[in-house]
């Protein structure tokens, strides 16, 4: 398996190949976390774009490569704030949209999550981001013929790596 | 049920996937109170609200294709066609100025350029050995939502930012011997040489 790790280390060797799977594992994560903090399309199509630029400049000072997801959606958030502050001062009274409230019950919890889907990474990550995070809810059929696998190996693949999710969050948390 | 149901059948029975004879006793188990049993469905419960309530939202294919391409664009700013010189408008340091451009009298640099993208300012201030922080701003064209800027030294890349969509930009801690200014906006790449030294 790949890991996070193994592709900072590329991209520091200026390895396109490995940018682009760093781009492929997060750039849903980025995107989300930039809609989610009010902002319309244009807007978080710009905020993941600086993101990851953001990414590019700081690849030699990154603390801890093991929490990629965490960095880049504190990142977005940041650079969402501060377009939607941007957007306040030039939008009229009259034409503001709402504020949004904070979207992120548990922002902490939140971010630790996707660092452990991290960790775990391989197919495990895959499998449950397919299975639990996306909008429409695949369904086991879609998702074994996503995966080259039966339909009836994806519930017990399920269940092993979400076992595995809970001892890498129960390991992170301590 | 008198063992303990392993972790993807309390998984099954969450999700509704169980039925009949084998749902009813998970159901059983798990209302007895087994510490563990209740610890597990617990989480398990948790992790599905958590996931939820952030669906992941695919990015538009255009946006997926520039950001991998910003990492070429930055690294290797100087490859491939549409790129174009920009022209220093104005230097503190050498008092080439124009009307309407402020001077600093303070140890910054204040440089102004004229280019493809548009006009562009920058103060270069020090901040700590051998280092500046940088502040900008571009006056963008409409229709233009923000530029990406690419700081070499000798080919190299030292700090990279994209400005906000207004044309703002910020880089701080750049080295103070970086000699060269990429930016980018789509097709459009502009170059200058840097001096930022006193």
């Amino acid at each position: 398996m790949v890991t996070d790790a193994d592709l900072l280390r590329r991209c520091r060797h200026r390895d396109a190949e490995a940018w682009n799977e760093l781009v492929s594992r997060y750039e849903r994560l980025v995107y989300t976390v930039a809609l989610r903090n009010g902002l319309g399309a244009e807007d978080a199509a710009d905020v993941t774009q600086s993101t990851f630029v953001a990414l590019v400049d700081a690849l030699d000072r990154l603390r801890d490569d093991e929490k990629i997801a965490s960095w880049l959606m504190t990142v977005a958030r940041r650079q969402a704030w501060r377009t939607r502050n941007l957007s306040r001062r030039t939008t009229s009274l009259d034409a503001a949209p709402e504020g949004t409230t904070e979207p992120f019950a548990d922002w902490a919890t939140t971010t630790a999550l996707h660092d452990a889907l991290s960790t775990l990474g391989g197919t495990c990550r895959e499998l449950l981001l397919a299975l639990y995070f996306e909008p429409d809810s695949p369904s086991y059929a879609e998702i074994a013929r996503r995966f080259g696998r039966s339909i009836g190996g994806i519930g017990p693949l399920r269940g092993r790596c979400l076992d595995k999710l809970r001892v890498v969050l129960g390991e992170e948390a301590r | 049920m008198t063992t303990r149901p392993t972790f993807t059948e309390l998984l099954d029975w969450v999700e509704g996937r169980l039925a009949g004879d084998r749902a009813d006793a998970v159901a059983s188990y798990v209302a007895a109170g087994d510490p563990a049993t209740t610890a597990s469905v617990e989480w398990i419960r948790e992790f599905i609200a958590g996931a939820r309530s952030m669906p992941l939202s695919e990015p538009p294919p255009e946006l997926s294709a520039r950001l991998r391409n910003v990492f070429e664009e930055l690294h290797r700013p100087g490859h491939g066609d549409g790129w174009s010189d920009a022209s220093l408008l104005h230097d503190t340091r050498t008092g080439l100025a124009v009307a309407g451009l402020r001077s600093l009298d303070d140890d910054g640099v204040h440089l102004a350029f004229d280019s493809e993208i548009g006009r562009f300012v920058l103060d270069a201030t020090a901040a700590g050995a051998g280092e500046v922080d940088i502040q900008g701003l571009i006056m963008l064209a409409p229709g233009t939502r923000g530029v990406d800027l690419a700081f070499l030294e000798r080919g190299d890349l030292r700090r990279a930012v994209r400005s906000t969509p207004d044309g703002r930009f910020d880089a701080r801690g750049v080295p103070v011997d970086v000699d060269e200014l990429w930016l980018t906006s789509g097709a459009t790449r502009v170059r200058t040489v840097l001096d930022l030294r006193r």
